[in-house]
């Protein structure tokens, strides 16, 4: 099986050494890159061409949803998944209506994260389910 | 957070008290950044919140109507306000769906979207004059199979997703997501009244 190759999008080096370190227990993820800004994560889309971004929304300068949008533009067959700390970001809507498949929050645990994406991966829409998990 | 799951992901078999330890560290700060959220949706100004949605629906119908030359007219009826962003997020990926089936699809002259907040749920429909199609469960060959993933995302969430199409007559696409109303709130701080000590329970080790 080819894995789901990954490019992680977030300014917090400890938040991208722990994802790089969940996902590295799966043998479908690969991780390939590592950006730390939205204007990096464009640039290393356009290295790499992974299948799914993991993007942070609030990053310096180009931030997640600028990003997302300038990636669902010039390489559609990368998916964004946003991955972010608060569910009332209003960036979120903004990234959704930019391209993005879908948003989960940081916390999520890996049996969340993993499916989704997958999901994403396959270019379904990923929600975080902040209902059914009953807040 | 997601480094103490990357260590609970190491552990060795067998090693149940430093799981338990990593388990219970990982839901204190849970809960602790749950109350952060909870803070953080509480001082959002609704009217900004409330907002945002249709004006991102607008944008997506202006597109539409510069890109295609289709006449398309977009409304919002009721009083909005902020609903639940799972339940935004759908909504507008619901529209990217019915929109990119019109382009792609319909051959369409007109389209119409209309968003809706009435008691205890909001509604979506997307209407367009087009060819249509034969399937009347959004799965047909010729539309929908976007919309088609959509469905059980909507069901999810307590909403309804409807595609109402027939050769030559057009296609409507039809969404009600619930909203949540009660405790002067209106954020997932407090879906459904439920005291949060019950909602709490999740088998954590006492």
């Amino acid at each position: 099986m080819t894995p789901i190759r990954l490019l992680i999008a977030d300014d917090h080096p400890v938040v991208r050494d722990g994802l790089r370190g969940m996902l590295a227990s799966e043998a479908d993820f690969e991780v390939v890159g590592e950006a730390a800004s939205g204007a990096e994560a464009v640039l290393l889309t356009e290295r790499e061409r992974p299948d799914v971004v993991l993007m942070d929304l609030q990053m310096p300068g180009v931030d997640g949803a600028t990003a997302t949008a300038e990636i669902a533009e010039r390489f559609p067959d990368t998916r964004v998944l946003v991955l972010t700390t608060y569910d009332t970001d209003a960036d979120i809507l903004r990234a959704v209506e930019a391209g993005a498949t879908g948003y989960l929050l940081k916390d999520a645990p890996r049996e969340r994260l993993f499916p989704a994406i997958r999901s994403a991966a396959r270019g379904e829409t990923v929600l975080a389910p902040t209902v059914a998990t009953g807040w | 957070m997601l480094q103490l799951q990357a260590a609970e992901g190491e552990l060795p078999a067998g090693a149940d008290a430093a799981r338990g330890h990593l388990e219970r560290a990982r839901r204190t700060a849970s809960d602790n950044l749950t109350e952060v959220r909870r803070l953080v949706w509480d001082l959002r100004p609704e009217s900004l919140r409330a907002a945002s949605l249709g004006e991102a629906l607008g944008r997506l119908t202006d597109r539409l109507a510069e890109e295609t030359g289709v006449a398309v007219t977009a409304a919002v009826t009721g009083t909005p306000r902020p609903l639940s962003p799972d339940a935004e997020v759908t909504l507008l990926r619901v529209t990217q769906e019915a929109l990119a089936n019109v382009r792609k699809h319909a051959h369409a002259g007109r389209v119409a979207l209309t968003l809706s907040y009435m008691d205890g749920e909001a509604a979506l429909d997307v209407r367009d004059d087009g060819v249509g199609f034969g399937g009347v469960d959004g799965s047909g060959p010729n539309g929908g199979l976007g919309l088609h993933g959509m469905r059980e995302r909507v069901e999810a969430l307590g909403g309804r997703l409807a595609v109402e199409s027939a050769p030559g007559a057009g296609t409507t696409v039809a969404v009600t997501v619930p909203v949540l109303e009660g405790s002067g709130r209106g954020g997932p701080g407090d879906p459904e009244g439920v005291p949060r000590s019950v909602r709490a329970q999740g088998g954590a080790p006492a």
